[in-house]
């Protein structure tokens, strides 16, 4: 079996992995090798046909493989080692890899390791919806696959449950392919994603939109027939007498993401239960000295520009690690969630460098207040858990942190 | 063998066809099984069976179990041809799983009690076992300590257990169907898949079977059809007997709860408990609490509401770290009894028809399915069928080659005699092309059944990264578009539209 | 002279606030009024929005390719919200055969929208 040395190891070609990698070359590493278990570069971005990505990153309104493309370019041409439908099988705390792909099983030894494997969607049967298991129940991301890039429509009369962005834009992709949407359905009282896409993906085509309801019946044996909706109480429990049953040949559902940390396990590396990723460091470090992470892998993202970003840190960070440039860090800072924040992300930083952090909130909110411990604190005007908050913190405001100060709390509280 | 000319028909592939149809292949008897699904034993009771080969202590407990239904019957009778293949069947899996190249593992079998009133049951049990004697004294006692020993997992209430090793035995119930099915069409076997039974006629001297693929001319009929037994049955023009069905939803957890459960679990066999839960080969964790409820009809195959919650919450009173954050999936097991008699099998000629088996197995169906089919052999040869044995019958059958069973080595070593082995399609089971491939080969047609082949979509994404590369090798080893390529069977496309045609239907309609 | 008045709810996307923005306008389509908004963005989304309610489209187009079934487009304007599903139909019927560069304009004025459709990728085989 074919071994090699490399210095940065990339797990996972999407956004993520191509911005780690592109930067952990530009830092300086020599040996980048990225490894993707699909079929081409670029994630998600390659079937997210729609735009609004790179607002922030390049100032521009692009679609995602539009995106996707500048950073490809790049990395081509910096001769990163690029391995396409090469899947990881194995990836240990000494960085050993094991990769399998058509041209056989190989072991590289890296000296630094950046995880950026994505996310996985939930499905229909992990949210317990009763009823059958027949044809036409897709995710929507795997329905987005097939529509915009294996070239198939996966009904003609289509019903979605969760108004996450991904569900919102598979309405509006759907209609605009011939489809008709009966009803997005959505178990919360307000959308789950940009209030934009509600507009344009569900208003502009006068689709049906049910908040506060859940479905709670799939009916047909081959092929879905129809699905029960019925609206939810405050503990989100269906209400009996509320059901209506909406005939349609498919159910997408759009109901959460999960961080795909299978590998991270088999390293040994720490995972936080509320982001569901790694809990990593201001240099997007696990707890496994030498292995980074960034993206979706980390924590579930909004805009792919802060992927970009936050991958570049752990790119950049890995290269220093694999060239053994590393600075030591001389303080570890725990960020501590208070009053309605749900996660920060990193969850620990030093006073050497700049950091941004990126939180969600637990529950939505207007006029509040963002608290970083004494060092800061902003009033929003509105805040909602479906958009993620980013401070950044920069060198004269870590150097307010006290001495014996190893935890901040950060809170958003409402504003008196 | 001539285009739809047999010797023996045998309607239903799932475990019993399977079986019947393995055992016919040993002799120069020419027979086509006929299945209404898209692959074997992807369309009733087998893939959702209990999965468990058992004697002793599990076998002690369902005839306890069965007289809380008939306290009249007596609760062991050893006359019951019923219970003799129960007992054959156990003692004939190992050569039979082997020879077939199925995975099986051995379990400790594990009853708890977590009051005194349950601790009586146990020692009822104990009792009724050693009333019989045999294998039935099989079950040990287990204190507390033991019993979190065996199973570290445990609930702090047990009081004590019951335990017993060596008689039972896990398997995935659609692996030995799956496998006699190629081990039938090695010796000669044909399967029709997609073929619906719509009648049989009586001619001079012979029958036909109609199907959706056209009539077979046959001499004999095996009904082996499951939970459609009773329609089939029909067609051999009598019946004094119906069916009933029950069910039940049973949660499927994450391997990673698979760490949780190292025995057969089991509460007594007192009313409203029974089976807890089991960790398949795979790791993953199966929950068979209950109840079984009558089914609205044959097709009830869908979750209730709140059934899934149900199930898991009371198994998580025996195992506290069950979490519904590890369901990946829910599947319902059908369970069918005859009207006739629920506690016995149908295994007879029809009273109209002496060339026409019915074959209506009771469950468990496992378990006796090579001592019936068998038996079943016999029947058809007292009904005239001439038996003589091949010699170049071949017993044994090799299984897909399992990528992610093997070591670096091995791996290396298969992708070496073919690439496409190196090519991981499903990545949370690590199932290749390679495999993939070799299923379709060996007759998989649909999504359902590459994934009962090869276990490609079983794991926690459930198909959400490999359905659409499976459909897209399917259409290109079956050379069909991938408009037609079937979810499961009974003829549902995974995407029946392609990109555009819709634009276009809809233009031409308001044209 | 009694005027009539209509009065048109937009709900405002510049922000996560999503203020449900009110313009009223009179029998001729002048703007008279522009409500609820608590901002000055959100006042010349709700003006835009309202005179002329275009959108980018987004879609993909079949190729006569071997290396991939679909090609993805974007608009290079706006176009009108009424005639998205018209443009959908108009597109439905290319197939476009390699090689394309990234940005290349695959239509012109499709549909007669004075809207080009542009790829955004490249089409190589």
């Amino acid at each position: 079996m074919m071994t090699q040395m490399i210095d940065v190891a990339v797990i996972g070609a999407g956004p993520a992995g191509l911005a780690a990698a592109i930067k952990a070359k530009e830092a300086g590493a020599e040996k980048v090798t990225i490894m993707e278990r699909a079929e081409q570069l670029g994630g998600l971005l390659h079937q997210c046909i729609h735009n609004g990505f790179g607002l922030v990153y390049f100032n521009e309104d692009l679609t995602g493989p539009e995106y996707a493309r500048r950073f490809i370019e790049k990395a081509m041409d910096l001769n990163i080692d690029i391995q396409l439908e090469s899947m990881v099988l194995d990836l240990t705390a000494a960085k050993r890899i094991t990769v399998s792909s058509r041209k056989g099983l190989r072991t590289l030894h890296a000296k630094a390791a950046v995880l950026t494997m994505g996310c996985r969607e939930r499905t229909r049967q992990q949210i317990m919806i009763p009823g059958t298991r027949p044809a036409g129940i897709f995710t929507a991301g795997t329905a987005q696959r097939y529509v915009n890039v294996e070239g198939y429509v996966p009904g003609k009369k289509i019903v979605i449950l969760g108004s996450g962005d991904v569900g919102m834009i598979m309405a509006r992709r759907l209609t605009l392919e011939g489809a008709k949407v009966e009803a997005v359905v959505e178990i919360l009282p307000y959308i789950g994603g940009l209030i934009r896409n509600e507009v344009q993906c569900i208003h502009d085509f006068s689709i049906p939109l049910f908040l506060e309801h859940t479905v709670t019946d799939i009916i047909g044996l081959r092929r879905v027939e129809a699905v029960t909706i019925a609206k939810v109480d405050k503990n989100q429990e269906p209400i009996a007498g509320t059901e209506r049953t909406i005939e349609c040949d498919t159910l997408l559902t759009s109901v959460g993401l999960i961080p795909e940390n299978e590998l991270s396990l088999k390293a040994g590396i720490e995972l936080d239960p509320i982001t569901g990723g790694p809990f990593v460091s201001d240099r997007m470090e696990t707890n496994i000295p030498g292995i980074f992470a960034g993206g979706n892998v980390v924590h579930v993202n909004d805009l792919v520009d802060n992927v970009t970003l936050e991958s570049e840190v752990a790119g950049a960070f890995a290269a220093d690690y694999a060239m053994e440039k590393a600075p030591l860090s001389k303080r570890r800072i725990s960020l501590r969630s208070g009053e309605n924040i749900r996660y920060i992300v990193p969850h620990t930083i030093g006073t050497e460098k700049e950091v941004t952090l990126s939180m969600r909130v637990r529950e939505p909110g207007e006029k509040v207040r963002l608290r970083i411990g004494d060092i800061l604190t902003k009033s929003l005007r509105v805040v909602k858990p479906s958009e993620m908050l980013k401070v950044n913190l920069n060198l004269e405001q870590l150097s307010k942190i006290e001495e014996r100060t190893d935890e901040i709390e950060v809170t958003c509280e409402k504003r008196g | 063998m001539k285009q739809n000319e047999a010797d023996v028909v045998v309607i239903g592939a799932g475990i019993t066809g399977t079986t019947v149809a393995r055992e016919l292949s040993r002799y120069k008897v020419e027979t086509v099984v006929v299945e209404r699904g898209g692959g074997v034993a992807t369309q009733g009771q087998t893939k959702a069976a209990g999965g468990m080969i058992y004697t002793g202590l599990v076998m002690l407990m369902s005839f306890i179990l069965k007289s809380i239904m008939a306290p009249d019957a007596p609760l062991y009778d050893p006359n019951s041809q019923k219970v003799k293949w129960l007992e054959q069947g156990f003692d004939l899996a190992p050569q039979w799983l082997e020879e077939l190249d199925v995975e099986y593992r051995r379990l400790i079998t594990l009853v708890v009690a977590i009051n005194k009133e349950e601790v009586k049951a146990l020692e009822s049990l104990v009792k009724f076992g050693e009333s019989i004697g045999g294998r039935y004294t099989s079950p040990r006692w287990a204190d507390r300590k033991m019993c979190s020993e065996m199973e570290p997992h445990l609930t702090k209430d047990v009081v004590a257990g019951l335990y017993s090793e060596g008689d039972l035995i896990r398997i995935s119930p659609w692996d030995i169907a799956i496998a006699q099915s190629d081990n039938a069409k090695q010796n000669g076997i044909k399967f029709m898949l997609n073929t619906e039974v719509t009648g049989v006629l009586q001619k001079n001297g012979y029958q036909v079977v109609e199907t959706t693929q056209g009539p077979i001319k046959t001499s004999f009929i095996v009904n082996a059809a499951g939970i459609l037994a009773d329609v089939v049955a029909d067609m051999g023009g009598a019946r004094d007997w119906g069916l009933t069905f029950i069910r039940n939803l049973h949660p499927i957890l994450d391997k990673r709860a698979g760490r949780l459960v190292h025995t057969c679990l089991n509460a007594p066999p007192v009313p409203g408990k029974g089976p807890i839960c089991v960790r398949t080969l795979d790791d993953n964790l199966i929950v068979n609490t209950g109840p079984y409820r009558p089914a609205r009809d044959r097709y009830d195959f869908g979750g209730y509401p709140g059934e899934c919650m149900q199930n898991l919450m009371e198994a998580k009173r025996y195992i506290p770290e069950i979490s519904e954050k590890d369901v990946i999936r829910a599947f319902v097991g059908m369970r069918v009894f005859n009207t006739r008699d629920q506690e016995e099998n149908i295994i007879e000629p029809s009273s109209a028809n002496p060339r026409f088996i019915n074959v209506a197995v009771r469950l468990p169906g496992i378990i006796p399915a090579l001592p019936i089919a068998r038996h079943v052999v016999e029947l058809l040869g007292d009904a005239g069928l001439e038996l003589v044995t091949k010699s170049d019958f071949n017993p044994r059958r090799t299984g897909i080659p399992r990528f992610r069973d093997l070591s670096d080595g091995g791996r290396g070593r298969l992708i070496a005699q073919d690439a496409r082995y190196g090519h991981v399609v499903c990545r949370c089971e690590t199932i290749t092309e390679g495999e993939i491939v070799e299923a379709i080969k060996r007759g998989a047609r649909t999504v359902a059944g590459i994934k009962y082949r090869t276990r490609a979509g079983m794991g926690r994404c459930q198909g959400g990264f490999c359905s659409p590369r499976v459909v897209s090798i399917l259409s290109r080893e079956l050379n069909m578009p991938v408009t037609q390529i079937m979810d499961s069977s009974l003829g549902s496309p995974v995407v029946p539209f392609e990109s555009k045609e819709l634009l276009r239907e809809v233009a031409k309609g308001g044209e | 002279m009694k005027r009539m008045v209509k009065e048109t709810e937009l709900i405002c996307i510049m922000c996560p606030l999503a203020c449900h923005v009110v313009v009223t306008v009179d029998d001729t389509g002048n703007i008279l009024d522009v409500a609820n908004h608590q901002c000055k963005e959100g006042r010349e989304y709700a003006v835009a929005e309202y005179r002329f309610p275009a959108r980018v489209l987004t879609t993909v187009i079949l190729t006569a390719a071997a290396s991939r079934h679909l090609l993805p487009v974007r608009s290079n304007k706006p176009i009108p919200k009424t005639r998205l599903m018209e443009v959908m139909h108009s597109l439905s019927k290319i197939r476009i055969k390699p090689p394309v560069k990234m940005a290349q304009v695959i239509v012109s004025n499709i549909a007669g929208t004075g809207v080009d459709m542009i790829s955004t990728d490249e089409l190589v085989k």
